[in-house]
């Protein structure tokens, strides 16, 4: 079984376009070897809408509003903000079941530069009333999100990275509860979304050798959340850090912070981000782990400066005296 | 119907557009009055197959107004076929009222949210679609304004529609020469608006927009129509039809009639209160 998130979101699309004559896969012009596979098997059931975001969205909505489950698949910069009216009005205020398959999360394509970062989305998506939200961080999740979609028969946009990582979970795990958690920790939590999961994993396994205990929380579904439980899991942890490779604007770290804002005795708190500016040129994730402390260093010194930061109220007050 | 009683089901309609606004205190009425005689065709000419008793009915022709704005004419409409009660009019844009300044599906017999132009064709090429994958003999009719066809994704569905051969796809264009504010030729010019058509894989047809019997038979003979293509047909009307002082005006648009202009569109409409 390949790690490609993609591998996995195509063979369970493929298996419910088999097995469901209405369901279709639509796209504006995007190609992937599952996407050949489809056209190949179900002409049918396949469309490509060429280079035509808004009529890809309002097309796969009057379909969808015939009884259909309409899939579409398309590069994600292009495939929320060039089509957002389509998305809000015709998708969204429907409540009609199109779920966008969106390559390109975060700086997939970092290197082909800012038309195709995918770092501003979230925002966008997550003002939708009614939309399903998935950012998954493994191929065994984004397979899931799909099948998910597709019997909750919601608007949904599913992110998908094109990193390929060893598989979080086992096989048969149950994502229907839209966050999982992967390694407890007393001292803090690290919640994460996406390619930034992994990231967190190794800075928890950072600072677990140096006596420091963390939480990691995949958050793969950025709407709807179940702030119940979401909230339970923040106020076990004295420190929070949030941790995603998006604007700081509207994503999964706003999301967080709009959740503490409103908690009786808010953890401390600290987002990393891709921050609030366009970066022109090509940008790697490399790049962005360096400078945006987006990698494990930069997590774990996140963690670290708000233990820091706990501790220093009781230090601070001898300093003076000194 | 004969076409005088289409005439008098035109005047009333036209009418109610007036007094609907008047009670709102706001209404696109030019708009609304340009594609008044087209609606009457549709929805009391026999054209559209419609049950306002069962409005999801499936086998339906789905009707879409893309150009939202227009909506006072298909709430008369609606409420003259029985989708709703007449008297819900007095309700418009009032708040808690289903009847806003753009239509939603909250209303009995509206397929989608509109009012956002440009979205009508393309939502409409894809249930098109639906019906033609189930082998379902129901259309779908799309009014789009011609100021609307300055948006681009008007133009991304015109040629999806012509290439797939989306023949159950039949779109009208409210040609009434005015956009918001100025001619459509002053701001972005639209002629040759039926060869835009024809290059994109329509068959194109142009009519009298406020010629009743035209225009009841034109869209009386769609189902004889052999075609592989989808139809557009280019509706030639005025801004503001029945009120002089609106009447092709680039003044009025949502305009509203004030002191002494509203007796004069009253006794110049005709019909009752």
């Amino acid at each position: 079984m390949s790690n490609d998130p993609r591998d996995a979101v195509f063979s369970a699309l493929h298996q419910i376009l088999a097995n469901d004559r209405n369901a279709f896969l639509l796209t504006n012009d995007m190609g992937a070897m599952g996407v050949d596979r489809i056209r190949e098997e179900f002409p049918a059931q396949f469309l490509n809408l060429g280079i035509a975001e808004q009529n890809l969205i309002s097309v796969a909505a009057g379909l969808a509003a015939t009884g259909k489950t309409v899939f579409t698949f398309g590069i994600l910069s292009h495939m929320t903000a060039r089509c957002y009216e389509q998305l809000r009005l015709d998708v969204c205020a429907l409540g009609l079941p199109v779920i966008g398959i969106a390559s390109g999360a975060g700086l997939s394509y970092g290197v082909d530069g800012p038309t195709h970062h995918g770092i501003y989305d979230l925002g966008l998506l997550r003002g939708l009333p009614g939309m399903h939200v998935f950012n998954p961080a493994d191929a065994r999740t984004a397979g899931a999100c799909v099948e998910l979609s597709y019997l909750t028969k919601r608007p949904a946009l599913i992110r998908l990275d094109k990193e390929a990582p060893e598989p979080l979970y086992e096989i048969g795990t149950d994502f229907a509860d839209g966050m999982k958690l992967l390694r407890p920790g007393r001292d803090g939590t690290i919640v994460a979304t996406g390619c930034s999961v992994h990231r967190a994993i190794a800075a928890a396994e950072e600072l677990a050798r140096d006596g420091i205990h963390v939480t990691v929380l995949d958050l793969f579904r950025l709407k709807p959340v179940d702030t119940d439980r979401l909230e339970a899991l923040l106020r076990a942890a004295p420190l929070v850090v949030a941790v995603e490779e998006h604007s700081s604007v509207g994503g999964m770290g706003s999301l967080l912070a709009e959740t503490i804002a409103e908690m009786e005795g808010p953890p401390r708190f600290r987002r990393l981000s891709m921050g609030d500016e366009f970066l022109l040129g090509a940008t790697s994730r490399a790049w962005a782990e360096e400078n945006r402390n987006l990698g494990p260093d930069g997590i774990a010194n996140a963690v670290r400066d708000l233990l820091d930061a706990a501790a220093a109220p009781q230090r601070s007050p001898a300093r003076r005296v000194a | 119907m004969q076409i005088t009683d289409l005439e008098e089901k035109a005047r009333k309609v036209r009418r109610q557009v007036l007094e609907t606004a008047l009670t709102g205190g706001k209404g696109h009425v030019p708009p609304a009055l340009s594609w008044v005689d087209i609606g009457v065709a549709l929805y009391h000419g026999g054209v559209l197959r419609h049950r306002p008793d069962e409005p999801d009915w499936a086998q339906r022709d789905r009707f879409i107004l893309s150009k939202g704005h227009g909506c006072l004419t298909l709430y008369s409409l609606l409420a003259d076929r029985g989708f709703f009660p007449e008297a819900e009019l007095e309700t418009f844009v009032q708040d808690g009222s289903r009847l806003a300044g753009h239509p939603d599906p909250e209303i009995p017999g509206v397929e989608m949210v509109s009012g956002s132009l440009g979205h009508g064709l393309g939502f409409g090429a894809g249930l098109a679609l639906g019906a033609r994958y189930d082998s379902e003999a129901w259309r779908v009719f799309t009014l789009l304004g011609d100021g609307e066809c300055h948006e681009g994704s008007v133009w991304e569905a015109a040629a999806f529609a012509g290439h797939h051969g989306i023949s159950n796809l039949i779109a009208i264009v409210d040609r009434n020469k005015i956009c918001s504010t100025d001619f459509t030729e002053n701001v972005i010019g639209l002629e040759p608006a039926g060869d835009r058509w024809r290059v994109l894989g329509w068959d194109v047809l142009e009519v009298d927009g406020h010629d009743l019997a035209a225009l009841v038979d034109v869209l009386g003979r769609l189902d004889a129509r052999m075609a592989d293509r989808p139809l557009v047909i280019i509706a030639h009307t005025t801004k503001g039809r029945g009120v002089s002082f609106m009447e092709g005006s680039p003044l009025w648009h949502h305009r509203m009639p004030r002191g002494d202009e509203i007796e004069r569109a009253r006794t110049e409409l005709g019909g009752n209160r």
